[in-house]
């Protein structure tokens, strides 16, 4: 046996004893297991581990390289700040779920083969969605089913993708992809539903508000971002990713601007964001992945700390739409000055992480002389102040004064959101040793004297149309229709109308079907009435000759 | 009262202030990128002083008129459409 310990193991191994324990070993011991899980992917060395051999393909359950090792730095972080963030809550289903959902991510991350990366994959989505249903709400259950069918739908398509890849290659290695049929296009399928790629998109938004005040940290962490590292790893510069990207970006901050709970438009920034990540795996250039891997980094980091702020004032208020809040700074200061550090991240304000690696994917775009696409992710950045920056907080923790007094978060939350914000603030400030974890050799300079001004300009004249538009803005207490609508509405509704004239035409086919039959039937009775010519007894001199007969036909044909 | 919140008070007790302030920055953002040479020359706009301001302010209101119009010709509907609405 080599010395490797496979950090998904301990998770899982970790994950089962907080069924078991009490409240106070439970909180050390979700203290513990993380803590390990990261020091195990700090002392990841560059290698493949794990090599075996199972039904005839050569799997390798841990190939470790610069790009899976930026990952799994930031997935172990987030699992560290995430269950100190859920440290108060006594639910052991939830800590087993988000202990295993890492893993799985994790494992993921890791897997030198396609076929351990879709075990790993599926077990991704059947962790993850106890987040969701631990809610314990109607909606939550319900949406945390639809979310689970899209996934399975989702691994159906990348497992139908791997068979073809491996029957065009012979090889299940998983790397940038070797072939342009079936497998290389049902793979993307595949990354991109969980990458959360319109119009495969709306389980993101459908499910993860509806998550716990916890889990939703977990979620907006991993999946999308291991769907980030696999359309890296095996599709850099694949030209279709740059305009969903684009696309992506403008979608995310369109539909958030529509939507009136604040989880819910922190989760099209997911999408929003998520685009600028494949937009850089498009693009393909080293600068552009580079600043693919940052911003995931960064990324993991100030979306949970935005959640964690919104999942503060859903926990102390019980009420996330922002057409019910209002002026909360008074009582829960601290929720939005930590917040406001995460928003200016995702906003990329100087200093914040963001800066630092969502202007490496911009620069790509100008590098490879792409207007259209440099216009769209600008406009996107511009969208994402104005929701996330200035909207959210505003109508949140200023604007009409909505008469709620919730006391501050307690103080694990405080504390996890500190250290997601000081770590967004230290990136920001000092983005050197993010650079130096980069896979490509990073050689970039976010602090220029041309960005500073073009991104200073960008923030504060967004800020103007904002304050312009200030009542166009004002959060409807209304929901908006996405491509869920599909699956909630459209075919419900189909299969509502048209099963009666599906029944009536099955009730008219099966007669006609059986009217020749019994026409048949019928006649076959008229014939054996006493006397007819089916009733009718037949000697048995003749059954003998006909036997004969087919004796002697069976005879002369085996002889042949 | 928390120090904090009194810091913010007074933060909004100046915003009239604030916001002139804010308006001068944005003044010399802009003047600062009249007399700025050199620069970017990769596409069409990069000689367009303040091009980033403008374009800002512009997509900011377009992306508000989009989002509005989407929501009111085609995606806005009541909160129970679905039959969930709110189940506090």
């Amino acid at each position: 046996m080599s010395e490797w310990l496979h950090p998904s193991w301990l998770l899982f191994a970790g994950a089962l004893p907080l069924l078991l324990l009490g409240d106070r070993l439970r909180r050390a011991w979700q203290l513990l297991i993380p803590a390990l899980a990261l020091a195990a992917v700090l002392g990841l060395e560059p290698g493949t581990y794990g090599s075996v051999s199972f039904l005839g393909f050569d799997l390798t359950l841990m190939r470790i390289d610069p790009l899976s090792l930026v990952f799994a730095y930031v997935f172990a972080t987030i699992l560290v700040i995430g269950s100190i963030y859920a440290l108060h809550v006594n639910d052991g289903v939830q800590h087993i779920a988000a202990f295993t959902y890492a893993g799985a991510a994790q494992g993921v991350i890791l897997a030198g083969d396609l076929i351990t990366l879709y075990v790993f994959w599926e077990l991704m989505a059947l962790t993850s969605v106890w987040l969701i249903w631990r809610r314990q709400t109607a909606t939550a259950y319900a949406a945390g089913f639809r979310y689970i069918l899209v996934h399975a739908a989702g691994g159906m398509v990348l497992l139908v993708g791997i068979l073809a890849y491996y029957h065009a290659t012979g090889s299940v290695a998983f790397g940038e992809l070797a072939t342009h049929g079936a497998g290389f296009y049902l793979i993307l399928l595949g990354f991109l539903i969980n990458a959360a790629a319109p119009p495969l998109h709306a389980w993101l938004p459908d499910a993860y508000p509806e998550a716990t005040v916890t889990g939703i940290i977990f979620l907006s962490a991993l999946t999308t971002k291991t769907a980030v590292y696999a359309l890296m790893r095996g599709f850099p510069g694949t030209e279709l990713l740059v305009w969903l990207g684009a696309f992506m970006t403008l979608y995310g901050v369109t539909f958030a601007a529509l939507v009136n709970d604040i989880r819910r438009l922190l989760s099209y920034h997911i999408v929003s964001q998520v685009g600028y990540m494949v937009a850089g795996v498009g693009l393909g250039t080293s600068l552009a992945l580079n600043g693919t891997a940052a911003h995931a980094f960064t990324h993991i980091l100030y979306k949970a700390l935005l959640l964690m702020g919104a999942g503060a004032v859903l926990h102390m208020a019980g009420r996330s739409k922002m057409s019910e809040l209002g002026g909360l700074y008074r009582t829960m200061p601290w929720t939005l000055v930590l917040y406001m550090v995460g928003a200016l991240s995702i906003s990329a304000f100087p200093l914040f992480s963001g800066f630092v690696s969502k202007t490496m994917i911009v620069k790509a775009a100008a590098e490879d002389y792409r207007a259209v696409i440099w216009l769209m992710l600008t406009a996107a950045g511009v969208g994402t102040f104005l929701s996330v920056g200035l909207k959210l907080p505003y109508f949140t923790f200023f604007g009409r004064d909505s008469g709620l007094r919730p006391a501050e978060a307690p103080p694990n939350m405080l504390v996890a959101m500190a250290i997601a914000g000081a770590l967004c603030l230290f990136i920001g400030v000092a983005p050197a040793p993010l650079y130096a974890i980069l896979p490509y050799g990073a050689d970039y300079n976010a602090y220029t004297f041309g960005h500073l001004l073009k991104e200073m300009q960008l923030l504060t004249f967004t800020g103007l149309g904002f304050y312009l538009l200030l009542n166009q803005l004002r959060a409807k207490a209304k929901i908006s229709l996405d491509t869920d609508w599909v699956y909630r509405r459209l075919a419900p509704t189909l299969i509502a109308r048209l099963s009666e004239p599906i029944a009536t035409a099955d009730r008219a086919a099966r007669a006609a079907c059986l009217a020749a039959p019994q026409h048949a039937m019928s006649l076959i009775r008229r014939g054996d009435r006493s006397g007819a010519r089916l009733a009718r007894s037949w000697p048995v001199g003749s059954m003998a000759l006909w036997t004969a007969v087919v004796l002697a036909v069976l005879i002369l044909s085996g002889l042949r | 009262m928390n120090r904090l919140v009194s810091v913010l008070e007074s933060l909004i007790n100046h915003r009239r202030r604030l916001g002139w302030l804010l308006g001068a920055f944005m003044l010399a953002l802009v003047v600062v990128d009249l007399f700025k040479t050199g620069g970017y020359k990769r596409f069409p706009w990069d000689s367009i002083p303040a091009f980033t301001a403008l374009y800002a302010f512009l997509a900011s209101l377009a992306l508000i008129g989009l989002a509005k119009g989407l929501g009111y010709a085609l995606l806005y509907r009541s909160e129970d459409y679905y039959g969930e609405g709110r189940d506090e």
